[in-house]
């Protein structure tokens, strides 16, 4: 025991001392060596332990060295250049699972919302949702990076222009990226884009769309000020402006031009404030999404608009003011504006201001003045505009006024009324008085039908009912028990409103009462132009904001005319107009005798019947000369015949300066300033009549869609036009902000008024 | 193993010390989010200065051109106005001379006679995104210029690739 007790010491003091081979042990010290081997070992057993850790800690060491540096040496594919066809501004692009994040961009880990969740309300103070800081202050005011909207519109006959200037501004510690959805009218031609920062003013470009995003992603990922705008719809767009700077403030000042609305001696202007929660169809992908303020995530579609929930409110504030101009010893007799309060002044003969009241300035829907101009003999203009790029016009055409004289043959009317979430309350409410008033105004020759739809679509019977007295009261019980409630499937309604036998003894007019909110407004628009057959359609846009785009374009489509009953409107006295209007038989089959004026690219392409009271602007490009356009269509079973004077000595036939000429003797004429804008009101309209070829053709044949597509860009990129494929980008190169990357922000906006949250917001 | 344990260790502690420096100089870099790397595309800043000599600058049209680089390599991506207060709005520019590598701006302004520029004034800044490492060279061009009752005068326009801070 010694003796080992011994060896003990010596081998701890060997295992303490230098690394020493061990003596060639004698048989006899074998007891004594095993022991020794034993000892060694433990030894080398901890050597390599000490050795093992060594060399992890210098792999581990390798390894994070590397990785470190990873960013520095190497490029690192950026989630935006790994992203066609998304749009910069999209919260979902910086959540796209599979696109590998640079080390500063790790945040965005959070907005893993590519996976369409559109749940976990999330509203703690500062908190990110889907990538963007949302604030809510206690007085419920949401501070928003919009802070004011200021909207300059410029009326001279016919035409509009239009200055909206976007303030926006960073309350947030962040840098931001602003994201804002807004409307325009759907016939704007916009064709300026001014960003100011400060005193400095830089003009955006108009570019191919998918070049102005790559433009505007790399300006926003290297960190300069950047602005973009794209549409989603065209009606509906989008303003990104990135790397605002905490405190900063930069505006976007657009132009854009348009037509004005003309009906029974009334003009029409409208501004929208808000785009309406859009219903997209299961399986839709290319719609837009409708998401609450709070709420984590995004939708499954490529754009969400968020909206503030009733009790809160953004600090946007809007100012608006129209100037009226009725021209040389014009007079504006009367203004009415049933959707805002406004005060008005008259700055010059001819003239009159309408401004929009402050303390009414919540941005919850449409802005809409009416005004009539002195002289009650109205009929057709000419107006033409000459520059280097060739001559253009615009022709209004009114129905002769003898069409009043004639009586009208036996109606069949299709009443669909959209019955979804959206319309309930109030806006179903006006519909339905609508459909009311306009049974009461049926004759005993007609026949009705009432349509409802939402997730399906029911009717009142399986065919038109005769409009007798019990059957009238049959529809009447039938309309007061339909409410709303569920999404809008219109395709439904559409099939059933057009997919039946047509009464060759009637006249079908099919009309549609609905807020338009749905996001598959081309497969619609396609689906009314494949059924229309002898049908017309009217279309009744109901509520404070609805979808002018899908309106407009059904009746459009559906050779009929468009109204809009906004929820303070007298439903009665509208559906009186209508009921009015189609008591006589409209001019049909219109066809133009342009005499020696050589006239190219006409749109319409396909003229709409001409109902009383109500003209239709023609515009085309032309060259030559001609003292009188000839117009024949069918009215009641008789041809019939009126004659345009132009009085255009010489009109669009030169060459140089630019010149424009008005021709018609109404107080109303189109001033020529205004004429002006006449190359951008043509592009506009033949960019939208490309638009609707595209929305027949597609997807069927895809070669035919392509070039349709290449068209519309042509036509945008030569004009300078927003449209679906161009989009104006400008970027301030002179400097590049400090800090990481910018924080999208959705600006928030307020529901349409009388539009209910919870049947209308994904949840 | 006895022979080699040195090595070994000598190795593991070399592999240790390398990977830790390493990993000291790459945390000290400054963080340079956004950098563009030298093949990525980059943004310019160009100045339009204008000398009207004893002459007010009411109106101007000149072209702005890249001469050595093939076409979209160069995209214009704004234009600004100028010093001035009378060209401080946004000059126009046309959108048809965009498919090649020129650019026309223009500008006319309202102002007084007295408020107008004389000498030599940056009346424009042409910001462009340039793709690729080629260093693109610029040239300018005067169309016209005028003075207020419409009357063509003698510019001479030159142009200023600005340094970024």
């Amino acid at each position: 025991m010694k003796t080992n007790e011994k060896d003990s010491i010596q081998s701890a003091e060997n295992a303490h001392g230098s690394w020493q081979r061990a003596p060639s042990a004698s048989p006899a010290h074998r007891g004594r060596r095993g022991a020794g081997h034993a000892k060694h070992r433990d030894r080398t057993k901890m050597s390599a332990r000490h050795l093992g850790l060594l060399v992890l800690l210098g792999c581990l060491g390798w390894i994070i060295g590397c990785a470190k540096s990873l960013d520095h040496t190497s490029q690192i594919p950026t989630r935006s250049a790994s992203l066609s066809g998304s749009t910069a501004a999209d919260p979902v692009v910086e959540a796209l699972p599979g696109s590998r994040p640079s080390r500063h961009e790790e945040i965005w880990i959070i907005a893993a919302s590519r996976t369409r969740s559109i749940s976990q309300p999330a509203d703690s103070g500062l908190t990110p949702t889907s990538g963007a800081l949302c604030v809510r202050a206690e007085d419920g005011l949401v501070p928003m990076p919009l802070k004011q909207t200021e909207v300059q519109a410029d009326l001279a006959g016919h035409i509009a222009t239009v200055k909206l200037r976007q303030q926006f501004h960073n309350p947030h510690s962040n840098k931001i990226e602003a994201v804002y959805v807004f409307p325009l009218p759907e016939n704007a031609a916009i064709n300026e884009f001014v960003m100011t920062i400060g005193v400095r003013q830089i003009r955006g470009i108009i570019r191919e769309r998918a070049e102005a995003e790559a433009i505007y992603r790399e300006a926003k990922r290297q960190g300069y000020v950047a602005s973009l705008l794209t549409q989603e719809r065209p009606n509906i767009f989008t303003q990104s402006v990135a790397n605002l700077e905490p405190g900063q403030a930069i505006a976007v000042t657009l132009r854009y031009f348009h037509t004005l609305a003309y009906d029974d001696g009334w003009y029409e202007f409208v501004f929208p404030m808000v785009v309406g929660p859009r219903f997209n169809p299961p399986g839709w992908t290319n719609g837009i999404g409708a998401v609450p303020r709070r709420q984590a995530g995004t939708s499954v579609q490529p754009r969400d608009v968020r909206y503030l929930p009733p009790n809160e409110r953004s600090g946007q504030d809007i100012g608006l003011v129209v100037n009226l101009d009725a021209g040389a010893g014009g007079t504006i007799e009367e203004t009415r504006c049933a959707s805002h309060r406004t005060t008005w002044s008259r700055p010059g003969p001819g003239r009159v201001q309408v401004s929009l009241n402050r303390d009414d300035s919540i941005p919850n829907r449409d802005f809409v003045l009416r005004y009539r101009v002195a002289g009650d003999q109205v009929k057709s203009g000419w107006l033409t505009h000459q520059d280097a790029r060739g001559g253009y016009f615009t022709l209004m055409l009114y129905p002769p006024a003898d069409l009043k004289a004639l009586r009208r043959h036996p109606l069949e009317l299709v009443f669909v009324l959209d019955c979804s979430g959206s319309m309930s309350g109030k806006p179903i409410a006006q519909a339905k008085a609508a459909i009311l008033r306009a049974l009461e105004r049926l004759e005993p020759g007609d026949s009705f039908q009432v349509i409802s739809f939402s997730e399906r679509a029911s009717a009142l019977g399986p065919h038109p009912l005769v409009a007798t007295e019990e059957n009238l009261a049959r529809g009447r019980a039938y309309v007061a028990s339909l409410s709303g409630d569920g999404g809008t499937s219109m395709l439904e309604g559409i099939k059933a409103a057009l997919d039946f036998p047509h009464d060759p003894n009637r006249l079908r007019f099919v009309c549609f009462l609905t807020d338009g909110y749905i996001g598959n407004e081309m497969e619609i628009l396609a689906a009314v132009e494949q059924k229309l057959s002898a049908a017309r359609i009217f279309s009744f846009g109901v509520g404070s904001s609805p979808n002018r785009y899908l309106l407009d374009g059904l009746a459009r489509l559906g050779r009929g005319a468009v109204a809009y009953l906004g929820l303070h409107d007298d439903a009665s006295q509208l559906m009186d107009g209508f009921v009015n209007r189609i008591s006589h038989p409209a001019l049909t089959d219109v066809q133009i005798d342009w005499g020696d004026l050589r006239v190219e690219d006409v749109y319409p392409t396909r003229l709409p019947d001409l109902f009383v009271g109500r003209p239709i602007v023609v515009t085309g490009r032309c060259s030559g000369g001609t003292e009188t356009i000839r117009v024949e269509g069918m009215a009641g079973g008789t041809s019939v015949r009126f004659e345009i004077s132009t009085r255009t000595a010489g009109a669009g036939a030169s060459t140089g300066a630019p010149k424009s000429t008005v021709s018609s003797p109404a107080p109303n004429a189109t001033s020529a300033p205004s004429a002006a804008a006449l190359p951008l009101v043509w592009a506009r309209m033949k960019i939208a009549a490309l638009a609707d070829r595209l929305a027949v053709v597609a997807p069927a044949d895809q070669r035919k869609s392509a070039e349709v597509t290449a068209e519309i860009r042509g036509v945008a990129l030569n004009y300078g036009l927003m449209s679906a494929y161009t989009a104006f980008v400008a970027v301030d190169a002179s400097r590049k902000t400090t800090g990481g990357e910018a924080v999208p922000v959705p600006v928030a906006v307020p529901l349409p008024e009388g539009v209910n949250p919870g049947k209308t917001i994904e949840q | 193993m006895k022979t080699r344990m040195p090595i070994l260790i000598l190795t593991a502690t070399l592999l240790l010390i390398a990977g830790l420096g390493w990993c000291a100089w790459a945390a000290a870099q400054p963080e340079t989010a956004g950098a563009p790397d030298p093949g990525s595309p980059r943004f310019v800043v160009l100045d339009v200065i204008a000398d009207s000599s004893a002459e007010r600058l009411a109106a101007y049209q000149v072209e702005v051109t890249a001469t050595n680089l093939a076409a979209g390599q160069v995209r214009l991506v704004g234009v600004e106005g100028g010093a001035p207060a009378a060209f401080r709005s946004a000059p126009y520019y046309d959108p048809a001379a965009l498919q090649g590598q020129r650019v026309i701006v223009g500008a006319y302004s309202l102002s007084p006679q007295e408020q107008l520029p004389q000498g030599s004034a940056r009346i424009a800044s042409v910001h462009y995104q340039v793709i690729g490492s080629a260093r693109p060279q610029f040239g300018v061009q005067l169309i016209t210029a005028g003075s207020t009752g419409g009357r063509t005068i003698p510019l001479h326009v030159s142009i200023q690739e600005r340094t970024q801070p």
